[in-house]
């Protein structure tokens, strides 16, 4: 239909004020896509954009309010910081476009004249890449079922050189799969905060900013023993639980019997929930669960409690968290009788899910590796384990779940358009739409 | 309610698909109910709870779906003994009856309390009486920070006008939490500001730092400097709470679709070689399995645009969008406060959405600091002192139980927008 309508521009039309221009089929200059404007349509209340983006024809449609707001002029973003300075209540409840013409590489939109608002300008680029309609269907993570290895090396050499290559390699695994292991980390004391710090400073909790796990006299913590630790995500009763938790095994003498780290997909294993149990399922993206770590015997104590969900999902019912922590629950609070009756028939189906989940990933970690993996995604858990006077000694530390995102797209971003002057706000980066597990609703 | 007192009578009723406990205290009756998961998850004994860390031991595979009471009994007047029936194969679970009774879902009215308060006046509070002679005045600390807590803004006075003094001030509390903008920041002009707020040019409402999924929790502002010559630059504030109750019931349909439709927000930043990046979409008001508001997200400043969404989304979000902004503007809802030199404004950076008004320094300056904590960290010390201020004389070994007892303490589900679902 929209077809026909560009073959012939000055066909009749039910719509009394709009403006055609005729096809137009100039190239746009941007990176990577191939983008040409066929038709740039004013419909008054809305604009349409007739595009081939990489040679595949499509029709965007723009909402005024949503045009006005996203001006990229210096009337409506501060230069310096990139900050929207738009007065909200200036803007009227209802917006008329007058005219739409292009300039340069930018769309200058005027309003109609009682709107009383500035021309707004807006980059090509920016609309194309930024299209709200644009809803992301596309497979947003990889489930992930084995171990890819890296080389600390690699990463940075031994006079503390970055390889931003091989960084961006291994953050993008990291964001796509949610595991990696990092080899031959030097096995001295600290060295993990050396390879955290090439994602964004630690992450600081009431572990501090590093932990030693290993086996305590009196534990703070029942990981800082011998004894096997059930699926669960590190610190589930902070909003912002950490976000990639690192592991670097310091010593684990071989005479030791036991201890492996075991490793299951979250998000996969509750869409394989979904698709079997959607009754379920529903149920724990609803009742909230209780987490909390109650603990007075410590240098600070600790009184904090925190109820969600096990599940979160979007607008658009796609998961973006799931929130699993068997150790650290306490008691459900303020539900009906039916409200607990439902959630623990979900509660022990989806414990017996993530159990007989086989796609688990069992590895015993050796002197100098560090496994590092996203503790939003990731469940892990540790096979109980024989001393028999050896020991078994990790350090740890996090990095917050934001910030490695962050750094993931920072890095896609100097990989793609190092030597172009681009706004990262105007262009697409393939990770932003990767789920992390951090409650974000795109 | 601390269950202990006048409790005069319990009556325990097996009904095997559910337990049922009369319960007679201060005179009234009440009939709860308690399913069996529910009872099996929560027994405290050395086979479920692990003593010293209080972490929860019980295999969850073990527990069957189905779970019938066999028998139930009050053990030593303080315990309640469930012993299940053979074929589910599960250890005895006990509960002291006091957990039963502070912790009981199955409150015959859920609780669908605000839990938080609201006032017309400012809260003032003096740091000279949070020391007595060099020593920690516990309930004077204690009082300031329930009322940060409850009511989200306050001001400290007479901290001295030194730089980093307000370290000392937050400190007292936790850890300050540590952001892009470093650990303690200044507020004046700069030459190539990072950021609006280090310039003069007025600020539109907004929570700071709201492109993260936890934003920081309380915020403090001290004055160092603020000459009289510096025409404008009052701090203002409003309630995210409040506004978005009134829109509630001024805008119904229009408050659902900003509960459900997300903005976007975002930061691009490049300070000292480092470069940021985030963008996270989150609805401006959000709300719990109860419809009660536990969130609040409002920074015109760092909005990018909506994404994901469909035409008539965007439609019915940016009527909601537009008609939410007055109420942030109307002047009903709007605190000002002239931080005079030595105050420190404290509030709860979720709750309530901040400003200031544009300023003009012909001569004179205005130099403000600032820090965080983090929403965490500043409640579990509330808590922590809540139970060190109401225990401390007390003779009995009434003790936090290290595993289960937060219920006991009054200030832990108060509601401080952090989306905590309670």
């Amino acid at each position: 239909m929209f077809k026909k309508l560009i073959l012939n521009p000055i066909s009749k039309n039910i719509f009394q004020k709009k403006e055609i221009f005729s096809k137009l089929n100039f190239p746009i200059k941007t990176y990577h896509n191939q983008v040409k404007i066929i038709n740039i349509e004013n419909k008054r209340t809305s604009l349409e954009l007739f595009v081939s983006v990489d040679k595949e024809e499509k029709l965007l449609c723009f909402d005024p309010h949503w045009l006005r707001f996203n001006c990229q002029s210096e009337n409506s973003r501060q230069i310096g910081t990139g900050q929207r300075i738009i007065p909200i209540q200036n803007v009227p409840k209802i917006l008329l476009i007058d005219s739409v013409k292009k300039k340069d590489d930018c769309i200058v939109i005027k309003w109609d004249v009682d709107s009383n608002q500035p021309d707004t300008i807006i980059p090509i680029e920016f609309l194309i890449n930024n299209n709200p309609s644009e809803l992301v269907n596309d497979d947003r993570y990889i489930p992930c079922k084995e171990i890819k290895f890296f080389e600390y090396f690699e990463l940075v050499d031994s006079n503390g050189n970055r390889n931003e290559t091989k960084i961006f390699e291994w953050l993008r695994h990291m964001m796509l799969y949610g595991l990696t292991i990092v080899k031959n980390l030097p096995t001295e004391k600290d060295m993990i905060k050396n390879l955290a710090e090439l994602i964004s400073p630690i992450q600081s909790t009431i572990y501090d900013q590093l932990f030693d796990v290993k086996v305590d006299q009196n534990p703070i913590n029942i990981a800082y023993s011998s004894v096997g630790l059930e699926f669960h995500m590190d610190l589930m009763y902070y909003e912002s639980a950490p976000g990639i938790q690192f592991l670097h095994c310091l010593k684990f003498d071989p005479e030791i019997i036991g201890g492996e780290s075991i490793f299951a997909d979250a998000f996969h294993i509750a869409e394989l929930f979904r698709q079997k149990y959607p009754d379920l399922f529903s149920t724990l993206t609803k009742i909230p669960a209780t987490f909390q770590k109650i603990h007075i015997d410590r240098k600070r104590p600790v009184y904090m409690v925190y109820q969600r969900p096990h599940i979160a999902l979007n607008h658009r019912g796609k998961i973006v968290a799931v929130n699993w922590a068997p150790p650290f629950e306490g008691p459900l609070t303020n539900l009906s009788p039916k409200e607990t009756k439902l959630y623990y028939r979900a509660y022990v189906e989806f414990a017996k899910f993530v159990y007989s989940y086989n796609k688990t990933i069992v590895y015993r970690l050796n002197p100098g590796e560090a496994a590092c993996f996203n503790n939003r995604r990731i469940l892990h858990a540790r096979n109980s384990f024989i001393p028999n006077s050896g020991i078994r000694h990790f350090q740890g530390c996090y990095v917050n779940i934001d910030e490695f995102k962050s750094e993931a797209l920072v890095k896609e971003f100097q990989m793609k358009y190092a030597n172009a002057s681009k706004n990262v706000n105007h262009i697409k980066l393939d990770l932003r739409k990767t789920i992390v597990g951090n409650q974000d609703y795109y | 309610m601390s269950a202990s007192e006048s409790l005069n009578f319990i009556n325990l009723t097996n009904k095997v698909d559910y337990l049922q406990v009369l319960v007679s205290q201060n005179q009234t009756e009440k009939v709860l109910e308690f399913e069996p998961h529910w009872l099996r998850f929560n027994c405290q004994s050395d086979k479920s709870r692990e003593p010293s860390t209080g972490e929860r031991t019980i295999t969850i595979n073990n527990v069957p779906k189905d779970l019938k009471i066999k028998c139930a009994m009050i053990e030593n007047d303080e315990l309640i003994r469930i012993v299940w029936n053979e074929l589910s194969n599960q250890s005895d679970s006990l509960i002291p009856i006091e957990f039963l009774l502070n912790n009981s879902p199955s409150l015959s009215d859920i609780d669908f309390n605000k839990h938080y308060l609201t006032s017309n006046k400012i809260f003032y509070f003096d740091y000279n009486s949070f020391f007595t002679s060099q020593i920690r005045n516990d309930d004077k600390i204690f009082d300031w920070l329930k009322s940060l807590a409850e009511y989200g803004l306050c001001i400290v006075k007479n901290v001295p006008t030194k730089e980093n003094m307000l370290r000392n001030l937050v400190e007292m509390i936790a850890p300050l939490h540590r952001t892009i903008y470093g650990e303690m920041f200044d507020v004046r002009i700069d030459v190539n500001p990072l950021n609006l707020a280090f310039s003069a040019s007025p600020l539109e409402f907004h929570n700071d730092l709201i492109y993260y999924e936890s934003p920081p929790g309380i915020q403090f502002l001290h004055c160092l400097k603020f000459d009289e010559s510096v025409v404008g630059g009052e701090t203002l504030f409003v309630d995210g709470f409040q506004i978005a109750e009134k829109f509630r019931q001024q805008h119904p349909k229009l408050f659902d679709v900003l509960t459900k439709i997300p903005a976007s927000f975002q930061k691009t930043h490049d300070y000292q070689g480092r470069k940021i990046f985030i963008q996270y979409s989150k609805p401006h008001i959000v709300v719990n399995h109860r419809q009660k508001i536990i969130g609040v997200n409002w920074a015109p400043a760092n909005e990018g645009p909506l994404r994901n969404c469909t035409k008539e989304e965007i439609k019915a979000y940016y009527e909601a969008y537009l008609e939410f902004n007055k109420l942030v503007y109307d002047k009903s809802n709007i605190t000002a406060i002239r931080l005079n030199p030595g105050e420190v404004v404290c509030f709860n950076n979720r709750r309530f959405i901040h400003s200031r008004n544009g300023f003009k320094q012909a001569k004179g300056s205005r130099h403000f600091q600032g820090c965080y904590l983090t929403m965490e960290e500043f409640k579990s010390e509330v808590l922590a002192l809540e139970f060190k201020v109401n225990n401390r004389n007390n003779e009995q070994n009434d003790e936090i139980n290290q595993a289960y007892d937060i219920c006991r303490l009054k200030l832990w589900n108060v509601n401080v927008a952090n989306n905590d679902y309670y």
